[in-house]
């Protein structure tokens, strides 16, 4: 390690929390806490389960030592932090560079009064820096160094002016209870606690008796009830409808307990350029970024959120891949995950400053896009409905004309909702019927843009544009105009080009006409 | 070929040797087309080629010695079809594809059935990869990858290029700093 000159003061040296052990540990067995009880519990391990067993042994051993060679420092403008046993190494990260903090307490830590902390910056794979685990009283104090260094980056295509220190309270959003519970009547959270239950039983289960088999124990009762009210062939639709409902039911009721136990204690606040979340009831999970690092708004109303008059609004931060993965619910993400309107649009405001569907001046998509959005789904109906159709028989048509009906409609109403905007600063889109979206960014955001068209899109002269942001989530709806008139997707998509890069120059000219 | 055919014809094709268009108005001097290698249609097609010749005469000739001879023609049949028709899908995406240096960016577009133009400002190329296959350094070829903070269009490659062009692509690319955007 190069030492530094004399002169230049060090910081003092950090450890981790005399306990980082245990929680290291911890995490390393969560990992093969199933197959190490299947062992002891069931008595049938094989044997590379057992290797399993001893491999995660060996690692645990080289954590513990691990965290007890970790070591930090706070210099006045970086985080300098020296780990590994064999491979020492020492990293420097400038506290500007630092874009997501994600501090996660569960009850244990809580327990302990500490608190598990990872720093991110934009691009690679892993986070600059996980602390696992250091005080609670660190850990604030870190992400208020953090905080006060967050200046906006320099040669950044819209710089924000620092603000004094706000005046006003910096809190956003809380969410009491009520909201909590609309949230889980209007969310299907739930149908993540069935997903992970059916994963776990699968492994847990003997495979003699069958995980398929059990759940047909289970739907067999309610076949029998519904064949004793109503007799003949509808008994077997009516029954699969009853036990339907019930899922229903059951996977609604975990989802009202899923949103107060993930965000109990819900609060958005901002203080000076940090925007910070903080939620949870059992596993607390604090995350920010700084506001400029914002990468897209997305804002969303379901049908039962309009009846309710409410919206949710989520953004996207950049930063590294794995991250989003092993912890989805890691990096910032909900500004408000239920809340009024007016409530939704001042906090957009507050935290970017302007992403506001209410001020954009939308425009139409191609007149023919329901033709295109009903093909596509009526297409795929058909295709569903042949094996039933073999199977049981004319009466399926019945069901495929009600669905290309229903589809008919959701065509009209989505093609009439679906409209982008672009004002030279903010390119946005919206589309959906019974839950609409609207995602905004801002063209400084754009990382490229695209002008695609499929054999269809071009007969029915059409195509669609997108513009590509760091940081979006796999499966969130993106920023992307189908089913646009050939002729304005070209345009739009040149005038996107044309403004993408901050420091254009004026080489750039549309290509000729085809 | 016969009269049906399986592919649009080929759109605007660029004459494989003719100068790049170049517009000749006031603007952009620095904007550059970057053809493909003369060569790069033939490697492409005889990848494909041996690719389906390897994956098909195993088949074919077991088919053949356990003298189930209808199966084994229908089967080299298929491989042939499909040649002939990578053939032609080739030369169409050669004669849509284009690339071009802007002063301010990367402008890439191709596609034979699904159509895509992409631009990529010079300010957010992260980093770049040149890259030659062992057949593909016999002619000069190269494949230029282009690497974005974006989510969805991370990595644009762009094969088929001149080894001298991707290294000057490449260079041109890299040359300027600036906001990344994220």
């Amino acid at each position: 390690m190069a030492s530094e000159g004399a002169g230049a003061a060090r910081a003092p040296e950090r450890r981790l929390h005399p306990f980082s052990w245990l929680f290291v540990l911890l995490t390393q067995l969560r990992q093969v806490i199933v197959p190490l009880l299947v062992l002891l519990v069931l008595g049938r391990g094989e044997w590379w389960e057992l290797a399993a067993v001893v491999g995660a042994a060996g690692l645990a051993l080289y954590s513990l030592v691990y965290s007890f060679g970790f070591r930090y420092r706070l210099e006045a403008d970086e985080l300098v932090v020296r780990e590994g046993i064999i491979d020492r190494t020492e990293r420097h990260i400038p506290y500007a560079r630092v874009q997501n903090i994600v501090q996660k307490r569960n009850p244990l830590h809580r327990m302990f009064g500490v608190s598990e902390l990872r720093l991110e910056s934009a691009g690679g794979l892993k986070p600059e820096a996980v602390m696992s685990v250091i005080p609670l009283a660190d850990a604030l104090r870190i992400e208020r160094i953090l905080r006060e260094h967050a200046a906006p980056q320099v040669g950044g295509d819209d710089p924000v002016a620092v603000e004094p220190a706000a005046a006003a309270s910096p809190i956003l959003l809380r969410l009491p209870l009520p909201e909590l519970l609309r949230l889980g009547l209007v969310t299907n959270r739930g149908w993540v606690v069935v997903g992970a239950g059916m994963a776990l039983l699968w492994q847990v289960v003997p495979e003699e008796r069958g995980v398929a088999r059990s759940a047909w124990r289970l739907v067999e009762p309610w076949i029998g009830i519904g064949a004793e009210y109503i007799p003949g062939p509808l008994a077997w639709a009516a029954s699969a409808a009853l036990f339907l409902l019930m899922v229903l039911l059951a996977v609604k009721a975990l989802s009202l307990l899923m949103a107060v136990v993930d965000f109990h204690g819900f609060v958005l606040e901002r203080r000076g350029e940090r925007v910070r979340t903080e939620a949870g009831l059992l596993t607390r999970r604090v995350a920010s970024a700084r506001r400029d690092k914002v990468q897209r708004l997305l804002f969303a109303d379901g049908w039962l959120m309009r009846r309710m008059g409410r919206q949710a609004l989520s953004c996207e931060v950049a930063g590294g891949l794995i991250a989003a993965n092993e912890d989805a619910g890691a990096r910032l993400r909900w500004l408000a995950p239920i809340a009024p309107p007016a409530e939704i649009e001042r906090i957009a405001d507050d935290v970017a400053e302007g992403l506001l569907p209410s001020r954009m001046d939308w425009q139409p998509l191609h007149p023919q896009a329901w033709r295109r959005m009903f093909n596509a789904a009526a297409f795929w109906w058909t295709v569903v409905a042949v094996p039933p159709l073999v199977a049981f028989g004319p009466w399926v048509l019945a069901g495929w004309a009600l669905l290309l009906g229903w589809t008919f409609i959701e065509a009209r109403a989505a093609a009439r909702f679906g409209a982008w905007a672009f004002d030279g600063e903010v390119f946005a889109v919206r589309g959906g019927w019974l839950t609409r979206r609207w995602t905004l960014a801002r063209i400084g955001r754009g990382q490229s843009v695209s002008l695609a068209s499929t054999p269809l899109d071009r007969r029915a002269g059409m195509a669609s544009v997108s513009m590509d942001t760091a940081g979006v989530r796999p499966g969130s709806f993106e920023l992307r105009v189908d089913y646009l008139d050939a002729d304005r997707a070209r345009e739009l998509h040149a005038s996107l080009a044309a403004r993408l890069d901050p420091v254009r120059a004026t080489g750039w000219e549309p290509r000729e006409a085809a | 070929m016969s009269t049906t055919d399986p592919l649009p014809p080929p759109e605007p094709a660029l004459p494989a040797a003719a100068p790049p268009p170049v517009p000749v108005a006031t603007a952009a001097p620095a904007a550059r087309e970057f053809l493909l290698h003369p060569r790069a249609l033939d490697l492409w097609r005889w990848t494909t080629w041996g690719w389906i010749a390897v994956l098909a005469t195993p088949g074919a000739a077991g088919l053949a010695f356990a003298g189930n001879l209808l199966p084994a023609a229908a089967l080299a049949l298929a491989a042939l079809l499909l040649a002939l028709w990578m053939r032609r899908y080739l030369a169409a995406y050669a004669a849509r594809f284009r690339c071009r240096l802007l002063l301010d960016g990367l402008w890439i577009e191709r596609g034979v059935y699904w159509h895509r133009e992409t631009f990529v400002p010079r300010a957010r190329v992260q980093h770049t990869d040149v890259n030659q296959g062992p057949l593909a350094r016999r002619y000069g070829i190269a494949e230029l990858k282009v690497f974005t903070a974006g989510a969805q269009v991370a990595e644009i490659e762009v094969d088929g290029l001149a080894h001298a062009d991707a290294l000057a692509l490449r260079d041109s690319l890299l040359g300027r700093g600036g906001a990344d955007g994220v």
